[in-house]
């Protein structure tokens, strides 16, 4: 049992911003659902983004989000693709907030899982916040 | 409880702890497809051969590892094989490069194998041209670029124990690197070399001895020492750390369970602790053997994916 938990949980996560930057500025306690309009998606290394218009649902606030992600190379371990999202996509985005706020006054948060326009779903979709 | 058991526990318990230190705690809804199967019988395997080290070790390892290999998605992994970064016909590195591009400029994670006395070679005959290039294609699958090199081996000159080559090839190597790299997508300043038994010797040479450097200095701005045979070349590198007066990168050490013998590696953590007042990493890499931590790298066994990910946001990017 504790090989199989260990397996899971090292491949889904231990990747992420490996690339770039550590995700300690992540509160990876908390995970906000961001509701709302692709305005972008950046299908490109270090990390994959999603920008995103939200619209203010539950804990996350309303206005732009740029939600970052892991590498494309990882991400399509978990479904996925350069065209999973365009522009215009309407989605649930769930990830985790800054511990701290942005000194830019940026919303940035670090990818969990998403509801795509279709109903399907990926990554990490957490039923408290549905 | 027997002593396999025992390892795959231990290995199993450092690791959640590693992984929730680093991410927060998890679901298993984001787990992709993996045989999990496959990763048990892996290190059972590895456990099962024991405190040894071999031909035979080394190919049996392999063959307990390529399952895992064969199962992943190379595409959107470019490789680019055999480029020259010296004039000698070993003096040839292959390059993993993500083909989405960069908004950025990426980590670059060189690789060194080992078994440089005994026949060394980039690629492992008999791995279906998986390893060793799985630690270079790890690098591209996380969005940086890799670089798996091959180096001129110390036998083929007359004096092995004098011979420089080693050094000299780290320094070539990084030459190309900080020549060539920016241009697919790599930072020249986030350079790791990863480097395997002979190959952590012969960048540990080189991390101590500034003539062996590049005029700037180190060129890295890290070191993976995995079963560094740091004595087995007259204690050459380890000679060298006191009288060392350039810049300090930082250094991980990997120590493995089941290597028969340590060749210098906690000699190498003492002299830096003394010397820097600061210990480098020293990992123990439980229920591994000298190559299985660097052959389950890029594969469904994560197990010592915690150590690099640390060592990475502790060095290079904080």
């Amino acid at each position: 049992m504790m090989r199989s938990a260990t397996t899971i949980i090292a491949l889904s996560l231990c990747l992420t911003a490996f690339a770039h930057h550590s995700v300690a500025v992540f509160d990876g306690r908390r995970v906000v659902k961001i509701e709302g309009t692709v305005t972008e998606f950046r299908w490109i290394n270090p990390h994959a983004y999603i920008e995103i218009e939200g619209i203010g649902a539950g804990e996350s606030a309303a206005g732009h989000w740029s939600v970052e992600m892991q590498a494309p190379n990882s991400m399509s371990g978990e479904g996925w693709k350069r065209d999973t999202l365009t522009a215009g996509s309407k989605v649930t985005v769930y990830a985790n907030p800054l511990r701290s706020p942005d000194a830019a006054g940026r919303r940035r948060a670090l990818y969990a899982g998403i509801i795509l326009p279709d109903g399907r779903t990926l990554g990490r979709i957490e039923a408290d916040n549905r | 409880m027997n002593a396999a058991l025992a390892a795959l526990i231990n290995r199993s318990t450092l690791f959640v702890a590693l992984t929730l230190t680093f991410t927060g705690t998890l679901t298993a809804q984001q787990a992709p497809t993996v045989a999990k199967e496959d990763v048990t019988r892996a290190q059972a395997g590895v456990a099962a051969l024991g405190r040894n080290w071999n031909a035979t070790v080394l190919a049996e390892t392999a063959r307990l590892y390529l399952p895992l290999h064969q199962q992943r998605d190379l595409s959107g992994i470019k490789q680019l094989r055999d480029i020259s970064y010296g004039k000698h016909a070993k003096q040839k590195l292959d390059l993993f490069v993500p083909e989405q591009g960069f908004s950025e400029p990426g980590p670059v994670f060189i690789f060194l194998h080992g078994g440089d006395a005994t026949g060394g070679d980039k690629t492992l005959a008999g791995s279906g041209g998986q390893m060793f290039g799985n630690v270079a294609r790890l690098a591209a699958r996380v969005g940086g670029v890799g670089i798996n090199a091959d180096y001129r081996p110390v036998r083929a000159h007359a004096n092995r124990t004098g011979s420089p080559a080693g050094t000299e090839d780290v320094r070539e190597l990084l030459e190309w690197t900080h020549q060539n790299i920016a241009q697919h997508g790599g930072d020249p300043n986030a350079i790791i070399v990863f480097a395997l038994g002979d190959g952590a010797a012969h960048v540990a040479g080189y991390l101590f001895h500034q003539p062996s450097q590049l005029k700037e200095g180190p060129g890295m701005a890290g070191a993976i020492l995995v079963s560094g045979t740091f004595g087995s070349v007259n204690d050459r590198p380890l000679n060298l750390i006191d009288s060392y007066e350039g810049k300090a990168v930082p250094i991980s050490l990997w120590s493995a369970e089941l290597d028969p013998v340590q060749t210098g590696i906690t000699e190498m953590k003492d002299l830096l602790c003394r010397k820097y007042g600061k210990c480098p990493m020293l990992s123990e890499l439980a229920g591994h053997n000298h190559v299985s931590a660097v052959m389950s790298l890029d594969t469904a066994d994560t197990s010592t994916m915690g150590y690099i990910h640390q060592f990475y946001h502790s060095a290079v990017r904080k």
